[in-house]
């Protein structure tokens, strides 16, 4: 049985290129960016409002 | 602050909109992210806290002790205003952390009034000072002044609007490149509203280049990819 994150997934695969969500260029996979996907994993317990504050707390 | 959103939904689509640029940046997965939007849906804080978002803006609010969150409005060409969710650190850096950031764009009166403006909204308050450029390139001495501006500067922002028949942002483009300098190229593509522009030459494509149709799209893209951008060039 198909799971509502199958569907979503199979939906994001038909996404046509070039609109407005559609990524901009590849994606640079560098230190940077995995301490990102670090920084998204280690505070996936908050919600979504405290997780967009303290991301751009970030930058002080 | 009266504006044409209903703010629970202001808020609920402008959260989901950082979400979705860090699905697409892989920062998180798909299942995270529709998670996250479910939860969203939900959530009845986004209720209470859009409206006294709205109700005391441009004050900040203070969400959970993560942070400050504010609404402030910013400008499109034409003039007209948006809303925009801003989150704040809790102090200004101090004098010795701060960057500046060199602004390319076509020396338009309502390109200088939007984009100046949004932009120190967004970069100011985490310790990135702006310069301007906008003259005509054709003044040899404002040319020499264009590449110090560049030269001395820590980063770059280049906005094509209105760029078709006025290339200077182009070869500003090419002039940080050489000296290798980080830079975000915004790219204009709503072309039926403002014909006078060209596109980014296919060599310059694999810059950080955002593709954007209005000004409240083109300042959450910069804003959302930020700390990244400064994490990869070691600018904080």
């Amino acid at each position: 049985m198909k799971t509502q994150a199958d569907i979503s997934r199979k939906k994001l695969s038909h996404t046509k290129a070039g609109g407005p969500s559609a990524p901009a260029g590849p994606i640079l996979r560098d230190a940077a960016w995995w301490a990102e996907k670090k920084w998204f994993e280690e505070n996936r317990s908050l919600d979504s409002l405290s997780l967009f504050a303290k991301y751009f707390q970030r930058l002080g | 602050m009266a504006h044409p959103v209903e703010p629970a939904v202001f808020l609920r689509e402008f959260v989901i909109s950082l979400f979705e640029s860090r699905l697409l940046n892989g920062a998180i997965s798909v299942d995270t992210y529709h998670n996250r939007v479910a939860a969203i849906r939900k959530d009845s804080n986004f209720e209470s806290l859009s409206w006294r978002l709205f109700k005391d803006a441009p004050e900040p609010v203070q969400v959970d002790g993560y942070g400050l969150l504010r609404i402030v409005e910013l400008r499109e060409p034409d003039g007209s205003s948006f809303p925009f969710l801003q989150g704040l650190t809790q102090a200004e850096p101090p004098a010795q952390k701060r960057w500046t950031c060199f602004v390319g764009h076509r020396f338009l009166p309502n390109v200088e009034r939007s984009l100046r403006f949004n932009l120190v909204h967004l970069l100011s308050p985490y310790g990135i000072d702006l310069r301007w450029s906008g003259y005509d390139l054709s003044a040899r001495d404002v040319f020499a002044e264009i590449i110090r501006g560049i030269e001395s500067s820590d980063l770059c922002i280049f906005d094509n609007l209105g760029t078709l028949n006025r290339p200077n942002v182009y070869v500003e483009i090419g002039i940080a490149h050489a000296l290798g300098k980080p830079m975000l190229v915004c790219e204009y593509m709503g072309r039926r509203k403002v014909p006078d522009t060209g596109s980014i030459p296919s060599d310059l494509q694999g810059l950080f280049r955002i593709q954007y149709w209005s000004y409240q799209e083109l300042c959450r893209q910069p804003y959302f990819n930020l700390p990244l951008f400064l994490d990869r060039h070691k600018l904080r």
